[in-house]
């Protein structure tokens, strides 16, 4: 995925189209956005830094898990298991971009009659006492379809598209304004990277 | 006097079992811990508990191979303890897992990059080392050597294996790297060693020796931490880690003090108590040395702000449930050792 | 922040079923549709746009998932975050959930109205009963009050009509008074924007382009225009969103009007580069002026005369010039007159940028520079060609809206704005300035040879006694003014209403919420002998009726339309679209009914919906507001018959017969979702309809003369003054053809109001359409957004009286004070206190997250001295003190 960080304005249509897309609990957001201020008046500005999974090559979230429930599909896809995870959340220990959520409860946002009928259905998939995180909506790629946050984003300011493909739209992009990844010391290798940062 | 300890070792350990069915129930919501702080109580009791089985696996593997006959009884109820340690670590372990009835996944997984895996490995290995001891099987000459060999190994891998668990965590000020893997090392066998001591004790087999060893290792304990603040004063970004290193430095000097004192004291036998409460001393420092490591690591966002989801990290504090299951694993340890002492005294 | 986590888990925590029927059960799916899956075809409503097309997906009769429409303009499969958000909409448990009355009498917004719950049709009974005999007394009883709440019914109007009342208030009217000048200058509604498909140089003072409060559309938009390079200078006393993708140019709050005044100055006196092709030939200021500041006239034909210099004689405006005088002063026959442009001229003298810094802190080096940026972009002289049609091309636009213009003097902002504009000529042209409505001959000159006033800038005529609770006779020009209407209602005599307001009719306003000094509205709504809302959830005006009708949710509600142009800006995205769609309604979850249904039933029970002037009839009538014919209006062929009973269906299908033709109608769109129709770009210029001399925009605005002086008239011959205004002057000084200086009521507030309170839209509130201050998955998020919710404040400043990030503090108005918590921040001008949103008020039945956070509109004012005379916009930007809670000051 590629994130052009001059057209983003920080709206978080994203983290919301991620939460419709999967309902999560409550609380429970894939994806995240920095808002942050640089400079001093009067010539400060607004920041933002949209966070999904940053889906590294060398996860470290992947490295650590004992129980094989974090695997790596071979287009580079990083998922969770929920039938294998054993909650032991070394991976959240593990990952330095804080992009994994442990079900501690599933709540819904209402009391009483919770949850609605959307919630009833959408939290079936959802399994207490497990980690959860972005997946890349791998379930809409396998029909073809984009993310959801990059589908639904007003400022088209996420790509999404095979990074190993040099003649992808991404991998151009990437070329063409020097793409970097988020704290790349750190030697993740994310398949996230951004762009007129 | 057996009878008050097993009665009141048992009453814990049921107020634990309780406590954990609770938090069966409505999962871990019962405890403390949230996304920001998700190692708690039970990895810092884990730690510990596991620190002081391996350091007395380590006695117990030295006493054998060089066959210091002299230490053998003393050897033979460590072993029983050490065990008995192992259970209550692995019984936190699966306490803090939100799947706690897939644990075995573990062993059949097989993701050796995982400390865990390894974790879970050298602790069923040590387990089954201690009970092997136990059964007599030993013995002396080469079987007793090979054995001793392997538990060496096994308990040292299974104490480093520890200091891999934060390696991508950032902002650990004096606990970072190298000197973390120092810091365990002498942390478990100095917290073995004082539980050996404690054992010799209570059994009335204290010696001087055991407490000149235990001396050295005072004196040892703090270097790693000594050396690793004096690191972080000069090259870490964060400071505020340097009194908290002095802390610890000041606890262990205290230890240090009063065990100079008990070893000049001539008569033995008042000794045997003083070694218990230092031995006592030792372990709870030993203790709180590991709960700082795992807090510490968690305390400061991995990312650095402002792009940190948690501007400000909620506190984390053990609940009721948590403390009750700790404490009663510690309470099923200590009803094991006893009772296994038992029954190795009447098979004698 | 930590704070709003226990926001949310108090929402949480909160019984949404504290009123109407017993403990509330989500409607069982029927067991039909289990292992049903479709998608429907949605429009999203969720602001006041509401035209971003969506698709519904629904399982088992659950929504599961509302996306955008792929590649379906406008929006092509993208929305905004409250859009995304929209299933909590759906399924709220804090919606009215059955027709309900009042069984407590006494009312207030902490007073249990002690629901009773009824049958619907004992309380459309009730309801019509009760409106029947305000009708019989004097249909000017009857309120109806609208809002952003809901736009979708095309009921409501033919409904007050037919009833017979004049009194259609809007409650969003006060804090929104943007539209005269675009009204009189482009005949355009509801605002003018920039061209963002050519626009190089881009000035916007308070004014979002859309990422302010991420909509879809704007947002589009304008990261498309950003990434091609375009210069973007936001005035703002906030660095908002767009300031940080441009640059920031902190300004004094209130005080834009003297920034423009200098600007204008600067370009008058300094640059003196004008688009004098357009001056002469597309404005009147070349018009010749009497001493009596009205248009010199030709004897004979009685049209305005202009100066031929080649043969020194003037003629009337439409006749043939050699050339025309832009400048100078003629005698013609036997008065000296002068050309409009000097008058102009003249006016802006006293405004050097100097003057403006002192007032409005922008350097006047600052003011220079950008007047002179501004003029070089609009390549005065240069043409484009689109799709064979030759436009001037001026890509440069200065636009403003309801933070300029929403103070005492904001219309002469406004104005300042259009004769900035025009003097580079950049009125819908190309990459200039466009008014944002019909696309279309709306040009058109009058008999004096300029463009015809339309919409707010013609003016309500005089009548006294008043018939309009809002005043209308005495502000002419007013957007709507639910502020004046329930004083009015509050003191009947002061404001000369020969009736009594007997009824008011809620349907989707929240005046109480979204205005100035929620108090001052809760009293009238007291007065008010019968309150009805029809209702989506317990909002302040719900509470405190007497009958809650309650309405589907946007999902639940078919909904056909015809699509708008846009607000934050145009492009090629949306240029020359023309289009119907539908919004396909999911089942119901509670025992609600669609608005129009509601409507229909009450006017038949009334007795007001058939025949001559009833409801039938006045939709037969109607057309759309903005785009007049081009909307879904009941073409010949399709209207209705008066006697019969239609259902929504039956009248949307007959819409459509009309619209799309070819027999295709209601089943044909259920088909396709939508049908879209792409005219050339260039029929996006209304330069396109009357090209070359063909009109004149007002440069010389003596249409806001006309008004003032025969209001005064008026006043005069009734004897009569403004209600609450003692000196008369204090008006008619904002009456004057050119735009000059007035002071707004903050500018000299005693100095122990140090600071000027500000406000803006958010992307979690642009209105409280679909009452997105009650949605958690917004709540959620803005709990971690640094400046949702809090009251922020300059560092230094914060630093200056001790205040620290976090603190709880005061802020206090001469109006009201407000309570929160303290945001340090560098994005703000030392002089303001920033309060986002709309949050605060709410009721005890509303969803709680309706109740938390300041509510920026109690420090505003509602007496008539603070207001604009000409536009009865109310201030914004008050002057406030802050100081730590507990520390009495
Ligand atoms: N899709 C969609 N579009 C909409 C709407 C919607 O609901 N949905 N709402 C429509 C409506 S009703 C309106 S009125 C418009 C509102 O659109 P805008 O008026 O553009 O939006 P605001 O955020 O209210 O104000 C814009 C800026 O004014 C700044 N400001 C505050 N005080 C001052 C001041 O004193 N001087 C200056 N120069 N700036 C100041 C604020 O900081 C803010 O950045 O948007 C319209 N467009
Ligand atoms: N603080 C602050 N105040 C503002 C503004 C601001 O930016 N900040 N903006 C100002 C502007 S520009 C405008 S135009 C006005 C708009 O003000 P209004 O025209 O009053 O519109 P809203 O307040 O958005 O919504 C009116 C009421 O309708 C309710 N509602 C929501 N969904 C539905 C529904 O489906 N059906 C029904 N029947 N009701 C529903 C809302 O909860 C709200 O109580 O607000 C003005 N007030
Ligand atoms: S939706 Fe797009 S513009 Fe909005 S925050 Fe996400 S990435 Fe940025
Ligand atoms: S970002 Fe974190 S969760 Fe995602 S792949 Fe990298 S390490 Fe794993
Ligand atoms: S929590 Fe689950 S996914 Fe994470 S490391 Fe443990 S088993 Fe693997
Ligand atoms: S890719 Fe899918 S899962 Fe990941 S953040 Fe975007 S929407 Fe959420
Ligand atoms: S702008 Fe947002 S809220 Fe408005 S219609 Fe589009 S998606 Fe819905
Ligand atoms: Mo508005």
């Amino acid at each position: 995925m590629v994130i052009d960080l001059l057209r983003c304005v920080g709206c978080n249509s994203c983290t919301v189209a991620c939460r419709a897309e999967h309902g999560t609990p409550a609380n429970v957001q894939f994806n995240k956005i920095k808002k942050y201020e640089i400079g001093k008046y009067p010539t400060a500005k607004m920041k933002f830094l949209p966070m999904p999974c940053m889906h590294c090559q060398y996860p470290p979230c992947l490295k650590v898990c004992p129980a094989g429930a974090t695997i790596k599909k071979e287009d580079g896809i990083v998922l969770v298991d929920e039938n294998k995870c054993i909650g032991c959340r070394a991976c959240i220990v593990a990952c330095p971009y804080e992009s994994r959520h442990f079900l501690w409860d599933i709540k819904g946002y209402y009391p009483g009659n919770l949850p609605t009928p959307y919630e009833a259905l959408k939290h079936k998939k959802f399994d207490r006492g497990t980690v959860v995180k972005c997946n890349f909506c791998a379930h809409r790629l396998e029909k073809g379809r984009l993310p959801a946050c990059v589908e639904t984003c007003p400022a088209q300011a996420r790509y999404f598209g095979d990074l190993d493909d040099p003649e992808s739209e991404v991998s151009r992009l990437i070329a063409l304004h020097r793409g970097t990844a988020f704290r790349p010391e750190l030697g993740t290798e994310p398949s996230v990277f951004y762009i007129k940062g | 006097m057996n009878l008050i300890v097993v009665t009141a070792a048992a009453i814990l350990t049921a107020a634990g079992l309780i406590a954990y069915l609770v938090q069966l129930r409505s999962g871990l919501t019962a405890t403390g811990l949230h996304d920001r702080f998700t190692w708690g109580l039970y990895i810092q009791g884990f730690f510990f508990f596991s620190a002081l089985a391996a350091g007395m696996l380590v006695f117990i593997a030295l006493v054998t191979l060089f066959s210091a006959s002299r230490f053998w009884p003393l050897a033979r109820m460590s072993s029983a303890v050490s065990f008995s340690c192992l259970i209550a670590a692995g019984i936190m372990l699966w306490a803090d897992l939100g799947k706690p009835f897939r644990v075995f996944r573990i062993l059949f997984s097989n993701n050796f990059s995982s400390p865990m895996t390894w974790d879970f490995y050298t602790l069923l290995l040590c387990v089954l080392l201690n009970l092997v001891y136990l059964s007599g099987v030993v013995g002396t000459g080469l079987r007793a050597a090979a054995w001793s060999v392997i538990c060496l190994a096994a308990a040292l891998v299974f104490i480093m294996v520890h200091t891999l668990f934060f390696l991508s965590r950032e902002g650990a000020g004096f606990r970072s790297q190298p000197f973390l893997a120092l810091d365990t090392l002498v942390q478990s066998l100095w917290g073995g060693l004082a539980a050996v001591n404690l054992v010799a004790a209570v059994s009335g087999l204290a010696e001087k020796s055991l407490l000149a060893a235990l001396l050295v290792f005072t004196v040892a304990a703090p270097m790693p931490l000594i050396g690793s603040s004096i690191a972080a004063a000069t090259g870490a970004k964060d400071k505020t880690h340097q009194n908290q290193s002095k802390k610890f430095i000041l606890l262990h000097l205290f230890i240090l003090a009063v065990l100079l004192a008990v070893v000049a004291e001539r008569k033995i036998d008042l000794a045997g108590s003083a070694a218990a409460a230092v031995a006592v001393l030792v372990l709870l420092a030993v203790f709180l040395e590991k709960a700082h490591l795992v807090g510490r690591y968690q305390h400061n966002p991995t990312l650095p702000l402002p792009f940190s989801l948690f501007e400000e990290a909620p506190a984390y504090r053990p609940t009721y449930v948590e403390w009750m299951v700790a404490v009663g694993s510690g309470g099923l340890c200590l009803l094991l050792s006893v009772v296994i002492i038992g029954i190795l005294e009447h098979v004698r | 922040m930590a704070e709003y986590e226990k926001v949310l888990k108090t929402a949480q925590l909160a019984s949404p079923d504290l009123f109407g029927s017993a403990p509330y059960r989500w409607k069982e799916v029927d067991p039909e549709v289990k292992g049903e899956r479709k998608v429907l075809f949605g429009m999203c409503r969720m602001c006041m746009q509401g035209d971003c097309l969506t698709l519904v997906h629904v399982e088992d009769g659950v929504v599961v998932k509302i996306e955008g429409h792929p590649g379906a303009p406008p929006n092509y499969g993208s929305l905004c975050p409250r859009g995304n958000s929209a299933v909590m909409n759906l399924y709220n448990p804090y919606r009215v959930k059955a027709p309900l009355l009042r069984t407590n009498p006494e009312k207030g917004l902490d007073v249990d109205p002690m629901w009773k719950e009824i049958s619907w049709d004992e309380a459309l009974d009730i309801v019509a009963e009760r409106l029947k005999k305000v009708r019989e007394k004097d249909p000017r009883g009857l309120v109806v009050n609208e809002g952003w709440g809901q736009r979708d019914t095309i009921i409501r109007v033919p409904f007050q009509k037919a009833f017979g009342t004049p009194n259609e208030v809007g409650s969003h009217g006060p804090l929104c008074t943007v539209h005269y000048a675009t009204c009189l200058v482009h005949a355009n509604f509801p605002v003018s924007v920039v061209d963002l498909e050519y626009c190089q140089y881009h000035i916007t003072l308070g004014r979002s382009l859309g990422p302010n409060f991420a909509t879809t559309g704007g947002t589009r938009k304008f990261a498309k225009a950003i990434e091609r390079g375009m210069k973007l200078v936001v005035v703002d006393p906030r660095c908002s969103y767009e300031a940080s993708k441009g640059e920031w140019v902190p300004i004094r709050p209130g005080t834009d009007l003297a920034f423009l005044l200098a600007m204008a100055h600067v370009m008058f006196y300094e640059i003196q580069k004008y688009d004098e092709w357009f001056l002469k030939n597309r404005t009147n200021a070349p018009y010749l002026i009497g001493p009596d500041g009205y248009y010199c006239r030709d004897p004979e034909s009685g049209k305005p005369v202009l100066w031929d210099p080649v043969e020194k004689t003037a003629r009337p405006w439409d006749a043939r010039f050699k050339d025309i005088a832009l400048s100078g002063t003629y005698t013609v026959n036997g008065v000296e007159c002068r050309t409009a442009f000097d008058v102009v001229r003249d006016q802006f003298a006293p405004y050097t940028p100097e003057w403006a810094e002192r007032i409005c802190t922008v350097p006047a080096a600052t003011i220079r520079r950008i007047a002179r940026e501004f003029v070089e972009h609009a390549r005065i002289g240069s043409t484009i060609e689109i799709d064979g049609f030759t436009f001037p091309f001026r890509p440069a636009s200065l636009n403003t809206e309801r933070n300029v213009t929403n103070h005492r003097g904001g219309t002469y902002a406004d104005l300042t704005g259009k004769i900035i504009n025009m003097l580079v000529g950049n009125i819908e042209v190309p990459g200039g300035c466009l008014g944002c409505g019909k696309r279309g001959p709306v040009l058109a000159p009058g008999p004096d040879g300029t463009v015809m006033p339309a919409y707010e800038a013609v003016g309500v005529p005089f009548k006294f006694p008043p018939d309009h609770v809002d005043m209308a006779e005495f502000y002419p020009h007013r957007h709507t003014a639910p502020h004046l209407t329930i004083k009015a209602i509050l003191d009947p005599e002061k404001y000369y209403l020969d009736y009594r307001v007997e009824a008011w009719l809620s349907v989707g306003g929240n005046p109480i919420r979204a205005n100035a000094q929620p108090d001052v509205y809760v009293e009238a709504f007291k007065k008010i002998p019968f309150v009805v809302s029809i209702a989506y959830h317990m909002d302040e005006p719900t509470y405190l009726a007497d009958v809650v009708l309650p309405e589907h949710s946007f999902l639940e509600r078919m909904r056909v339309v015809a699509f708008w142009p846009q607000h934050q800006s145009v492009s090629n995205e949306t240029n020359g679209l023309q289009m119907v769609s539908i919004n396909q309604p999911v089942p119901p979850v509670f025992n609600t009914r669609h608005v129009d249904e509601i409507l229909l039933e009450l006017a038949e029970r009334i007795g007001i919906l058939y025949g001559e002037g009833g409801v039938y009839d006045q939709l037969n009538r109607s057309t759309d507001f903005i785009i007049g014919d081009e909307g879904l209006v009941l073409r010949e062929g399709y209207k209705l018959d008066l006697n019969t009973k239609y259902s929504l269906e039956e009248i949307f299908d007959r819409q459509l017969k009309g619209w799309i033709g070819e027999g295709k109608g209601l089943d044909y769109l259920n088909k396709v979702g939508y049908v879209a129709r792409w005219n050339s770009p260039k029929t996006g210029y209304n330069y396109y309809y009357f090209p070359e001399d063909r009109t004149r925009h007002e440069f010389y605005f003596i249409n806001l003369k006309k008004q003032g002086d025969s209001l005064r008239e008026n006043l005069r011959k009734h004897q009569i003054k403004f209600p609450g205004i003692d000196d008369e002057e204090y008006i008619f000084d904002l009456y004057k053809p050119v735009p000059h200086w007035v002071e707004n009521s903050e500018l000299n507030a005693p100095e122990e109001f140090d600071l000027w309170a500000i406000n803006w839209k958010t992307p979690y509130y642009s209105s409280d359409t679909g009452n997105v201050t009650g949605n958690p998955w917004l709540a959620e998020i803005y709990a971690k957004d640094p400046y949702e919710a809090v009251i922020c404040v300059n560092s230094a400043t914060a630093q200056k009286k001790g205040l620290k990030d976090g603190d709880l503090v005061i802020v206090e108005s001469r109006y009201g004070k407000i309570e929160g918590r303290l945001r340090t921040s560098e994005l703000f001008h030392p002089d303001a206190v920033g309060v986002s949103g709309c949050y605060g008020r709410g009721t005890p039945q509303s969803n709680p997250l309706n109740r938390k956070g300041p509510n920026f509109n109690t420090l505003l004012p509602l007496d008539e001295k603070t207001l604009d005379g000409v536009s009865a916009g109310q201030e914004i930007a008050p002057r406030v003190k802050i100081y730590r809670k507990g520390e009495r000051r």
